[in-house]
């Protein structure tokens, strides 16, 4: 590949290829986080300016997020241009010194090797606007139970908005719920009494209420499926004085893409529990065992990862441990789908990658047994926990609650 | 007699005498005498342990890869404590038995499954070429078995249970590059200090019956050197090594049902009578039941092709294909209904009409080996 394109332009993919980008952060003077650095990301730092390095599976380069500013974000190159102040002569000297220094052998880094993970799948768009209000009408949510208090804590401030619609000369007044990934806002939840619906496609974007990234000890991650059941959750169970909420809800049923985002976010605040708090039916049911089993522990060396394909009267449970020991361990995930699919009609079939496929009926009884499978073997255990609601979902115990309670309603006002 | 003139007899055969005929490989059938030297003073056990493993593929499709060993005893005439105890190689303690994840491979029936698995069995042929004076050695691998499962509880680790599965060569033959034989005969024609040689000698003569009938005669003329060399028969003196044969050919002949009579004549320049003259009882040659054969062939292509369509991500593993098919509890309901197509198929094929009756019994016996209830202790 050439430096130059024919033109006489700097060919960027020349430098994407052949620099690391951790390498080069390091060489401009960010020190890697080894505490929060994992398998999937590379968290490096200069003076409270944060980045996290991904190795992207689709581009094969690698790229990086700033927690802090949804606007940087890139390749190698879009890192040295923000850092340049918007001086390409600049930047390409600076990473051409960098290749030549490289190149000399006197660069003497520890290499970071990265498992290549997907790119955000929605991407922010600057030019759409979705019409984000200040909340000045709470009355929707009060009326599901949320009190003004929880509405303006720190966790959720900036996360629920109003946006006001005229009908037949009438104003409605929507309340509206963004959604991002590492890219910014992509779409947005709009709710009223009788209105659910998600603005643009949401992709791999999650709900997600606010929390520092610096101060991240004794962080308990909240799954649910909408924001109003995370909303009902901080109220019913309140967090005690040390610990940190991170409240991510999926927005109805777990994406293809959702995973990543969550696992994004896992990595960045490494919290010391998830509560996976979805609804108390079949689908929260399958979504708790599905985040169960993609969701892994940043710094476990033995992650044992699960992915559910349902092909109509089929089920296939894909066990699968990560980690270099992973070929020897099909014997241990063989004895794991006989110990808890004892009486299933089943074909256990053992990859070459070291993998093993659990072929069986798709009845309930046996996602029940893949939850306590889960339960019991994921490491580290008990760092992911199933807290189901009473009655169909979080915010119906809430509302059931404030009409038990009647002190408990004055809490709305 | 001349045989020519006389036409093959049909015997009907029922569908048990035709899973009773043990489909041996054509590969280790041309190359007994390998298996001889590869496997010296273990090669009895080793040639049974593939006869046993053959017999298992036709008879027992839905299950053949579990057995215990008092399953290999029962059929194959072993004594249990003769297979269990250590090898002999190890007694000295200089040899170290094969090792892995703890386990030794150190009774002799261990060891010997253990070779058949770690090593390729080489087959040997020279093979004349273009140039008269030219030969060239062919020498093929053949993979018997390519995964064993030893499983025992610890606290009676001399019950033991073994899964296992089958070279893809190995079972491909079976199907479509076989030489047939009687497991009865097999088993009776010799056990003696000699039962190695005379069942090698057997499984020659048996192998060589379809040519006989592919040829409509009854009338097969070995070669002297080479049935000594299939018997391991190696006295000095060709007088000694005749007597020998002779001897074995007729324990043969008297113990099985290869009804032949034995004659040694001098050819045209010989001085003495070293060729030999196998005359075969015509009531004894007869052809393998067609519609069973094909009823085989069918069930085993199509069990195949209901693998790859059901499992695309599995194509061409050829050891999950086993596990699939010899898991009684799963997909039950498609491989019943592949074995009654397949028996449809054959049944409407224009073979032999008078083999329907028997062609029912094998479905019958398909279907209840399908529904066999697992074995809770394997």
């Amino acid at each position: 590949m050439e430096k130059r394109a024919p033109e006489g332009k700097h060919n960027w993919e020349y430098y994407k290829a052949r620099i690391d980008l951790i390498e080069f952060a390091q060489w401009r003077g960010y020190a890697v986080n080894p505490k929060k650095t994992s398998r999937n990301y590379a968290v490096l730092k200069k003076e409270g300016d944060v980045i996290i390095v991904f190795q992207n599976r689709t581009t094969g380069y690698q790229g990086y997020f700033n927690p802090h500013d949804v606007k940087d974000t890139g390749t190698v190159l879009d890192f040295e241009f923000k850092r340049s102040k918007g001086d390409w002569r600049s930047v390409f000297s600076l990473l051409d010194g960098f290749l030549n220094e490289s190149e000399a052998g006197r660069i003497k880094i520890n290499k970071i090797r990265l498992r290549p993970i997907p790119a955000p799948e929605a991407a922010f768009d600057e030019a759409y606007d979705f019409g984000f209000q200040e909340p000045f009408d709470l009355s929707y949510l009060n009326r599901r139970g949320i009190s003004t208090a929880t509405l303006s804590e720190e966790y959720f401030k900036g996360q629920v908005f109003n946006r006001p619609f005229i009908h037949n000369g009438i104003t409605y007044i929507n309340t509206l719920f963004p959604l991002r990934n590492q890219t910014g806002v992509v779409a947005a939840i709009l709710r009223n009494v009788q209105y659910n619906k998600i603005e643009r496609a949401r992709g791999d974007a999650c709900w997600v209420s606010n929390l520092n990234t610096d101060n991240t000890n004794d962080v308990t991650m909240v799954i649910t499926e909408s924001p109003i059941d995370a909303l009902s959750y901080h109220q019913l169970f309140p967090a005690d004085s040390l610990e940190k909420r991170l409240y991510v809800a999926t927005a109805g049923n777990l994406s293809e893409s959702q995973p990543h985002y969550i696992q994004y976010l896992t990595e960045v605040y490494q919290p010391r529990k998830i509560v996976l708090a979805n609804d108390n039916d079949k689908a929260g049911f399958f979504q708790n065992i599905k985040m169960m089993g993609l969701l892994s522990h940043p710094q476990c060396a033995d992650n044992l990862r699960v992915i559910i394909q349902l092909q109509g009267e089929n089920a296939v449970f894909s066990l699968y441990y990560e980690g270099e020991e992973s070929q020897r361990k099909v014997h241990v995930l063989e004895a794991m789908a006989e110990k808890y699919f004892k009486t299933a009609r089943k074909f256990v079939a053992s990859r070459k990658d070291g993998g093993v496929d659990v072929h069986l009926p798709n009845v309930p009884a046996h996602f029940e047994e893949l939850e306590a499978l889960l339960l019991n073997e994921k490491q580290p255990r008990d760092w992911l926990k199933i807290h189901r609601p009473q009655a169909k979902d979080f915010n119906e115990d809430l509302i059931q609650r404030t009409a038990r309670d009647p002190n408990y309603r004055d809490m709305t006002l | 007699m001349n045989p020519k003139s006389e036409p093959v007899t049909l015997v009907p055969d029922n569908a048990r005498a035709w899973l009773d005929r043990v489909r041996l490989d054509r590969n280790i059938f041309y190359n007994l005498p390998d298996i001889q030297r590869n496997f010296k003073e273990d090669a009895t056990l080793a040639r049974d342990i593939i006869i046993f493993l053959a017999h298992s593929y036709k008879t027992d499709l839905f299950g053949y890869t579990n057995f215990s060993i008092s399953d290999f005893c029962k059929l194959m005439g072993y004594k249990a404590p003769n297979l269990q105890k250590a090898h002999p190689i190890f007694e000295s303690g200089l040899i170290k038995p094969p090792t892995l994840q703890g386990h030794e491979f150190k009774s002799v029936f261990e060891y010997t499954m253990y070779r058949l698995a770690a090593n390729n069995i080489p087959l040997s042929r020279i093979e004349k070429t273009q140039i008269p004076s030219m030969k060239e050695l062919n020498v093929s691998f053949v993979q018997i078995i390519s995964d064993i499962r030893v499983s025992y509880h610890e606290d009676r680790p001399q019950k033991r249970f073994y899964s296992f599965k089958l070279g893809r060569g190995f079972v491909e033959n079976l199907i479509g590059f076989y030489v047939t034989l009687s497991l009865k005969d097999y088993l009776r024609v010799a056990s003696n200090k000699n039962s190695g040689r005379i069942k090698n000698l057997y499984i020659y003569l048996a192998g060589m019956l379809n040519v006989l009938i592919y040829n409509n005669t009854n009338i097969l003329t070995p070669n002297f050197d080479l049935l000594c060399e299939i018997a391991g028969i190696e006295d000095s003196l060709p007088k000694h090594r005749k007597a020998t044969l002779h001897k074995y050919l007729k324990i043969i002949a008297e113990n099985s049902d290869l009804k032949f009579q034995i004659e040694f004549y001098a050819e045209k320049g010989q001085k003495q009578a070293y060729s030999i003259r196998l005359i075969f009882d015509p009531l004894h040659l007869h052809p393998e039941g067609n519609k069973k054969n094909l009823f085989f062939k069918l069930l085993n292509e199509r069990l195949r092709q209901a693998f790859d369509d059901r499992f695309p991500q599995y194509v061409d593993n050829f050891e999950l294909l086993q596990q699939w098919l010899t898991n009684r509890e799963f997909d039950k309901e498609l491989k019943d209904r592949i074995i009654r197509d397949v028996y449809k198929a054959s049944f409407m094929s224009e073979h032999n009409k008078g083999e329907d009756v028997s062609l029912q019994e094998l479905l019958d016996i398909y279907l209840t080996n399908l529904n066999k209830e697992k074995n809770s202790e394997t």
